[in-house]
């Protein structure tokens, strides 16, 4: 088994961060992980990608080939990433408070959810949550690892001052995806 | 710088209680706490992307276990302030990427002559120049053996993982006892920036600084024993040693001999053969799947992972691939390589450069296998596919 995890979206809303806490939570659950970030020369905006990968054995190479699911948080990450990857197999799951614009992947991607995630983070109180809300929804819609791996994950990888918050957007992720937010393509 | 250096408590090799865990680590991580565990007191840097997360890291918890952590104003002054420090008896370190190890070239010769252990990390990102900045490259792979100016041989190592990151930083800071000399860990963006679960290994070997074992009186400092290549004792400042540290060639107390022909050439001979000579015992490799082999991908840093895959698919297409890791890449393992040329049919090097360590390959193979080099350029790293195409121009 290797599932192959892509996290993009622009410097700021926690792609790296969320990537290392993924595959933390896996690493949890006993897999093999490897995860790795690549990011542009700015601090804020430019292209942000995190690559996580699980397995049962030792992980060889450790980049997305074809990704198996692809959190896509803002509209420049989409455009440019859904040229280089084939997303045939890829679920996606994309922040629709940021992406208004899903043609370059429909038809193409196996299946794509639309979640708000940015609204409903700063609903809570923390925009910057949104991208551990998408981590709730990935797990649920997975099924790779509980919900309590990603809340100990987030304990210990998170800046003290985020992890209610963090915790509460993983938790909204992973009851709503089932309720109202759904869409399929 | 020396006299700071000097006025502080030195902790040398203290050896820590260790648990035997897996857990989650970043390489830049790996390679601050390895070089904790190894005895590192003291790091001087100056911040560059991507090396900058070592600085940081040292900079959180160097002071925690009794050492010292300067930035400096630029890397002329770190890699200076490293062989003030490495003199005042403490391990040293510095980190750094490309633009600044260009500017380190010159202190790299000084640490040479001058016979200074120390360890630097060059997390490699794409150039010339300022290049791309964010970016993994393999690009320095021969500035690091040749950039300083002169004669001198040197030991470069190469990790292709966290775990290889924390082991091999450990094996930096012991051969640079061992020898006397600088190391460099050549890391490249990929590995530095990967999370992989990491064993911490409880056995890990340290080599601690050696003391003088003679009075001062009669202590010589550059002087091995005889048959030796290397003089292991080293004295530290303020221990009523003569402590001459000296960029200009000197005998082996440590005197100025500028017009010594005889002098300067055998100090430059020892200097080439204490590396050189010890190869066999120095270069470190790793073979997967040579046991049939007809053809070898021999690759280092993180193209090693790629080549895997790609050895692994090639098997299913019934291609008889190994792959071999070179661990330390300087000095060069010519033996290693003629015997392999012997052994396979072709040689594939992939590399994130414009093809480097291929002409070592090639010049070591001696024409016995068809040597191809698998050049991928401006930071990207090799897919599977790249490496898998050309073991298959090399099958047919």
């Amino acid at each position: 088994m290797r599932k192959e995890v892509l996290i993009s979206g622009f410097g700021g809303q926690g792609v790296v961060l969320s990537s290392g806490v993924l595959a933390q939570a896996l690493m949890y659950r006993g897999y093999e992980v490897a995860a790795t970030y690549s990011y542009g020369a700015a601090a804020r905006l430019g292209v942000t990608r995190g690559e996580v990968i699980i397995s049962d054995d030792w992980i060889d190479y450790p980049k997305v080939k074809r990704p198996d699911f692809w959190i896509v948080m803002n509209q420049a990450s989409l455009n440019v990433l859904s040229k280089k990857y084939d997303i045939e197999q890829a679920v996606v799951l994309a922040d629709s408070s940021m992406i208004s614009f899903l043609d370059p992947i429909i038809g193409r991607a196996k299946e794509i959810f639309r979640i708000p995630a940015s609204d409903l983070a700063e609903e809570l109180g923390a925009k910057v949550s949104a991208n551990m809300l998408m981590l709730g929804a990935l797990l649920k819609v997975s099924g790779l690892s509980p919900l309590e791996d990603l809340e100990r994950s987030i304990r210990e990888l998170v800046k003290p001052e985020f992890i209610d918050v963090d915790i509460e957007a993983a938790k909204k992720g992973y009851e709503l995806i089932e309720k109202e937010y759904v869409i399929n393509q | 710088m020396y006299f700071l250096a000097s006025c502080l408590v030195r902790i040398l090799g203290r050896s820590f209680p260790l648990k035997k865990e897996k857990k989650l680590m970043i390489g830049y991580d790996a390679v601050t706490d390895a070089a904790i565990l190894a005895g590192c007191r003291f790091f001087a840097g100056y911040p560059i992307t991507p090396a900058t997360e070592i600085a940081e890291r040292m900079a959180e918890k160097l002071p925690k276990s009794g050492g010292i952590f300067l930035q400096m104003e630029d890397e002329l002054a770190s890699i200076n302030s490293l062989i003030g420090a490495s003199w005042a008896g403490f391990k040293a370190m510095t980190a750094t990427s490309g633009p600044g190890l260009s500017l380190m070239m010159e202190g790299l010769g000084y640490a040479v002559l001058s016979e200074t252990p120390m360890v630097i990390v060059d997390v490699q990102r794409v150039g010339p120049s300022t290049g791309m900045v964010t970016y993994p490259s393999q690009g320095d792979v021969c500035q690091v053996r040749w950039g300083s100016h002169g004669d001198y041989s040197i030991i470069a190592i190469a990790p292709a993982s966290v775990q290889d990151s924390f082991d091999y930083t450990i094996m930096a800071f012991n051969y640079a006892e061992l020898y006397r000399t600088p190391v460099i860990l050549l890391m490249d963006e990929v590995i530095a920036h990967l999370r992989e679960p990491l064993i911490v290994r409880e056995d890990v070997e340290i080599v601690k600084r050696k003391r003088p074992s003679m009075p001062p009186e009669e202590f010589m400092p550059f002087m091995p024993k005889p048959g030796e290549y290397v003089q292991r004792e080293m004295p530290a400042l303020g221990e009523g040693y003569k402590v001459i540290v000296e960029s200009t060639m000197h005998d082996e107390l440590g005197y100025r001999e500028s017009e010594s022909h005889e002098v300067g050439s055998r100090t430059i001979a020892r200097l080439w053969n204490k590396i050189e000579k010890n190869v066999e015992k120095i270069a470190k490799e790793e073979f997967y799947f040579m046991e049939d082999a007809e053809i070898a991908v021999v690759s280092y840093g993180c193209p090693f992972r790629s080549a895997i895959n790609a050895a692994k698919t090639a098997r299913k297409e019934g291609i008889n691939v190994g792959v071999v890791k070179m661990i330390t890449i300087w000095p060069f393992h010519d033996s290693m390589i003629e015997k392999l040329a012997e052994k396979v049919k072709a040689i594939v090097v992939p590399e994130m450069n414009m093809s480097k360590i291929v002409r070592e390959v090639a010049r070591a193979a001696k024409g016995k296998a068809k040597v191809l080099g698998v050049p991928k350029l401006a930071g990207q790293m090799h897919t599977p596919e790249d490496i898998l195409v050309a073991i298959r121009s090399v099958a047919r």
